[in-house]
């Protein structure tokens, strides 16, 4: 007996016949798939008990309750509204939603880092310890003390008590450069000082009007408190039918708002002032107006109406933005005739300075037709009663800081209004006048991305001595920082969401530590507070608190002292109906029952103020909402007699009409964030393949405009302006007007991680901001461009 | 012999090979295999169902509860232990064990889990216990006489006890109960 190989074979054979009547082949196979899904970097959900934490979402100013999912109170796995909340209400926008991507996201600085090589470079910044950052920046502070007001902080909030301690720290040290990045609410401020003698915010009250004509706001696109629109366009459109809100969108592009607006008015680029004045000229010509508002709490009326007679009739106003006079009249007719109406203004989403004058001309509007502080119309944010911190302590130094001129010029003889003007500051920094900017603190913001016409802030850096960033994460500027001391993210640390914009009632909303740091991250107000104690001197005497918890609880305790508002607590509540009937009247009854309901619920509000009375809001010279500035006088201001009116202003874009033919708009949509964070890679993953494809950005082009230039869908374009040039496809759409082409903003970031880098391209390169010479706000809403096929 | 013999004979060899080969692969398909793809594992202590049921009185739900937020909680927390054996109760070696080991330094007591299923499946106790008013037994062997822990077979490739319920199981019931069988029923 002999093995040979065809016996051979039938082992083997019979062995392949056993194994496959026996589980093992297919056991393994099962197994192998199963295993596969194990592998360590695949994500596995936290296993355990599910508890839900509220807070106050801080991503941007719209000020949402949001409730985080925890799994064994450590791992957030899903953020959505808290329906408690009267401001969103239960919403969520797809930034709040998509939160958990920045916490956990790979862009996170988890120790402070000090540049050791040239600015910039990513591989000398080097991670240090917090003693070690601070005391650099300790020792850097009273070096230059003697330099103080060279001291320049920008902060991307405008509110807040963390915003405060930087102001503070700047005041106490002696520096005049507290600065915010530019914002509508810059020309609203001083529109509103100029006008009605204080500087707002304001506050609409769009749930009760009845008609709003919104001058290229978007208002379902994250103008003012993106939750509280969305609701707000909810409760318009869910009114019954013959009494359902108005809503028209006086702009030049046919954008979402535009798309879901009763009636879009397509006006000339940069002309809605005109318009606006074009239907206060109908209304005063035909006296449609308030006679109550005009008669005695105005003034300047006759000055205004004679302006808009001369320059403002339908026939001009047509010539001017291209909508036919019939058109005109009717709007006004009916604008006027509409109660309550309402008129809004704010470019976009609120993120373009613009100019005040267009801010005055829309509000006139408002006062024509008495929707100024009374419901369903416009007014102040009323004050949430917080109780002050103690004065500043000021010495020698602090003291001639108050006294310097500002770096940005504002408040000094050019540009005498009291504003906020970054891209005049970037111009002063370049051109080190009056003087040097030694020290740059960024903190919220991300200028070296967000700032439109970004290139001579990028060049204003090489004249700042130290530029300190504050912020969680490697975005651009904090890139380019000398030192960086990491602030703990939203989630993991304590702070107060002030009155979001555009809200008619108050709201103290508390942002919570619901998680711990997940690095080596600090509270940025701690981080303020143990600085100015190393300095000491008067610096230190200025921060009595051992941290910024203290700091909190002193302001919070004003409105536990005012007893007023009310802790929300229930689901539905509409604090704009009015607290008749001791409805919203307050539900603590000391500091320690407010606080500890602040820390369960999140969010404080109040309705006893909501509006003030015409003989007590206007504190101008007059006392009364002044057409014809006085204000504007009394600080200064020379010109003519229509600097002092509202007027249109035209704004002539950058660049010869010969070598750039036309003209180039930046827009903002909800599915793209603009601000100190980065799109989330969940955002990005909702637009359109016409506005992101790859890695490719859009620009809108109308379809007649790029047939005459050869250009099909996709095609791929050069865009051109004065600025640089940025490599687009060219995506085709009614919504353009032929002679301008759009460009959506927030994209084209470099910093953060690969997740986000690389999206597309950032229009703020290419752009060229303007700056008005009366008050040296800037304006980007056109550049003049050229295209062409690449 | 013959050469028609030699053939034979290797004829008749060749087919022996064949049911050498084919019983063999069955018994390593079928014994030992699974007794390489499986570890036995211990549970840390020896628990006891039917003194805690019978003699302590407790109901299954007393450990094997619902959240408030219906999230089924599975297996118990040491605080829940902790509520009788704050001292040992009883003089057995497990006892003693979970005394000193666990609840003194409240250290949580890292139970074996006798059916875990894979991430990818999304299953909800409340549905089936509480909505389709299953038993628990229907899917989980009866403990209530069960005086020892028994040892949980873990599947060395894939980290799952041996217990984890396949889809067909699911889906056969799903098809009988006219539950939707859809995908994302269960793959979320």
């Amino acid at each position: 007996m002999k093995l040979d190989r065809r016996a051979f074979v039938k082992l083997i054979a019979g062995g392949v016949g056993g194994t496959l009547l026996s589980p093992l082949p297919w056991k393994m196979a099962d197994d192998t798939a199963i295993w596969s899904q194990n592998w360590f970097w695949r994500p596995s959900p936290e296993r355990g008990g599910a508890t839900t934490a509220n807070t106050v979402c801080q991503l941007c100013s719209g000020g949402c309750g949001i409730r985080v999912r925890l799994i064994e109170e450590k791992r957030a796995v899903n953020i959505d509204g808290n329906p408690t909340h009267p401001v969103n209400q239960g919403g969520i926008c797809p930034l709040g939603a998509a939160g958990l991507q920045y916490l956990y996201g790979p862009s996170r600085i988890e120790t402070p880092l000090q540049q050791t090589g040239k600015r910039g470079d990513l591989e000398t910044l080097k991670a240090i310890s917090w003693d070690e950052a601070l005391e650099i920046l300790a020792i850097k502070l009273r070096g230059m003390r003697q330099k103080a007001r060279g001291l320049v902080c920008v902060s991307g909030k405008r509110q807040g008590t963390i915003p405060d301690l930087f102001a503070r720290f700047l005041h106490a040290y002696g520096s005049p450069n507290y600065m915010l990045m530019p914002a509508a609410a810059d020309a609203e401020s001083l529109g509103l000082f100029v006008s009605q003698g204080n500087s707002g915010p304001l506050g609409y009250d769009l749930e009760n009007a009845k008609m709003v004509i919104s001058f290229v706001s978007g208002y379902i696109e994250g103008w003012g408190s993106p939750n509280r629109m969305m609701m707000a366009f909810g409760h318009w459109r869910s009114n019954p039918k013959r009494d359902r809100t108005k809503i028209i969108q006086v702009e030049t592009r046919g954008s979402l708002s535009a798309s879901k607006a009763d009636e879009w008015v397509a006006v000339a680029p940069g002309t809605e002032a005109a318009l606006a004045l074009g239907l206060a000229q109908v209304i005063v010509d035909e006296g449609r107006y308030d006679r109550t508002f005009v008669d005695q709490y105005t003034h300047g009326f006759d000055e205004f109406g004679k302006l808009l007679r001369r320059n403002y009739t339908p026939e001009e106003v047509a010539a001017i933005t291209g909508v036919e006079k019939e058109k005109i009249i009717g709007l006004a007719r009916e604008f006027a005739g509409t109660k309550p109406a309402v008129a809004l203004s704010g470019w976009g989403q609120g993120r373009m300075q613009g100019s005040m004058y267009d801010f005055l001309a829309v509000q006139s509007l408002n006062a024509l037709v008495g929707s100024l502080h009374k419901p369903g119309g416009v007014t102040r944010t009323p004050q949430v009663p917080l109780a002050p911190w103690p004065k500043v302590v000021l010495d020698a130094t602090s003291l001639t800081g108050e006294n310097e001129p500002r770096l940005d010029g504002s408040k000094g003889p050019q540009f005498p209004l009291p504003g906020q003007l970054f891209h005049n500051l970037v111009k002063n920094i370049n051109e080190e006048n009056p003087y040097p900017a030694e020290m740059l603190w960024v903190y919220e913001a991300n200028p070296a991305h967000d700032l439109a016409d970004v290139q001579p802030f990028l060049e204003a850096l090489d004249k700042i001595g130290t530029l300190v960033s504050f912020s969680s994460f490697m975005d651009e500027t904090t890139q380019l920082a000398d030192l960086v001391l990491p602030g703990s993210t939203y989630l993991e640390r304590l702070e107060d969401a002030p009155t979001p914009p555009g809200l008619q009632y108050g709201v103290f909303g508390l942002s919570q530590p619901i998680l711990s740091p997940r690095f080596e991250t600090r509270h940025p107000g701690d981080v303020l507070i143990q600085l100015a104690k190393s300095l000491g001197g008067n610096v230190g005497a200025s921060f009595p608190w051992s941290d910024y918890e203290t700091a909190l609880k002193d302001r919070v305790k004003g409105l536990a002292d005012a007893g007023r508002g009310q802790v929300a607590d229930e689901p539905g509540l509409q604090p704009w109906k009015g607290g008749q009937g001791g409805q919203f009247d307050p539900n603590y009854d000391s500091f320690d029952d407010l606080w500890e309901k602040l820390t369960e619920h999140a969010c404080w509000f109040d309705t006893s103020e909501a509006m003030v009375s015409w003989a007590s809001a206007f504190t101008t010279p007059s006392r009364k909402f002044e057409f014809d500035s006085q204000k504007m006088r009394q600080v200064g201001i020379r010109g003519n007699a229509l600097t002092y009116l509202p007027h249109f202003k035209p704004v002539e874009p950058a660049g010869d009409p010969h070598d750039y033919p036309l003209l180039l708009m930046p827009y903002e949509t909800m599915a793209i964030t603009n601000g100190p964070m980065a799109n989330p890679p969940f955002m990005t993953k909702m637009l359109f393949d016409f506005q992101l494809k790859g890695n490719d950005s859009f620009v809108e082009v109308n379809p007649k405009t790029a047939a005459s230039m050869g250009l099909k869908e996709g095609d791929r374009v050069a865009l051109q302006t004065e600025r640089g040039t940025l490599k687009v496809r060219v995506h085709l759409t009614e919504a353009a007007r032929p002679d301008v082409v759009f460009i959506p903003t927030g994209l084209g970031h470099s910093g953060f991680d690969s997740y986000i880098k690389g999206k597309g391209v950032n229009a703020n390169t290419i752009l060229v901001a303007q700056q008005d010479e009366v008050t040296g706000l800037a304006t980007w809403w056109g550049t003049r461009v050229k295209i062409s096929k690449v | 012999m013959t050469g028609e013999n030699k053939q034979q004979s290797s004829g008749l060899l060749g087919w022996l090979l064949f049911v050498v080969g084919f019983t063999g692969a069955l018994f390593v398909g079928w014994v030992v295999f699974p007794q390489l793809l499986f570890s036995t594992q211990y549970q840390p202590i020896n628990y006891n169902h039917a003194i805690h049921q019978e003699e302590a009185g407790m109901s299954c739900e007393d450990c094997h509860y619902f959240r408030d937020d219906g999230t089924y909680a599975g297996k118990p927390q040491l605080a829940a232990c902790v509520e009788c054996h704050e001292e040992p109760q009883g003089e057995t070696e497990s006892e003693a064990m979970l005394v000193a080991e666990y609840v003194e330094p409240e250290k949580e007591i890292p139970w074996i889990s006798y059916s875990r299923q894979p991430d990818n499946v999304f299953f909800s106790h409340a549905a089936h216990v509480k909505m389709a008013e299953m038993e628990c037994t229907d899917c989980h062997r009866d403990v209530e006489h069960e005086t020892e822990a028994p040892p949980v077979k873990i599947n060395r490739l894939t980290g799952y006890p041996n217990e984890i319920m396949k889809m067909y199981v699911c889906e056969d019931c799903h098809a009988r109960e006219h539950v939707s069988n859809s995908c994302d029923v269960c793959h979320k």
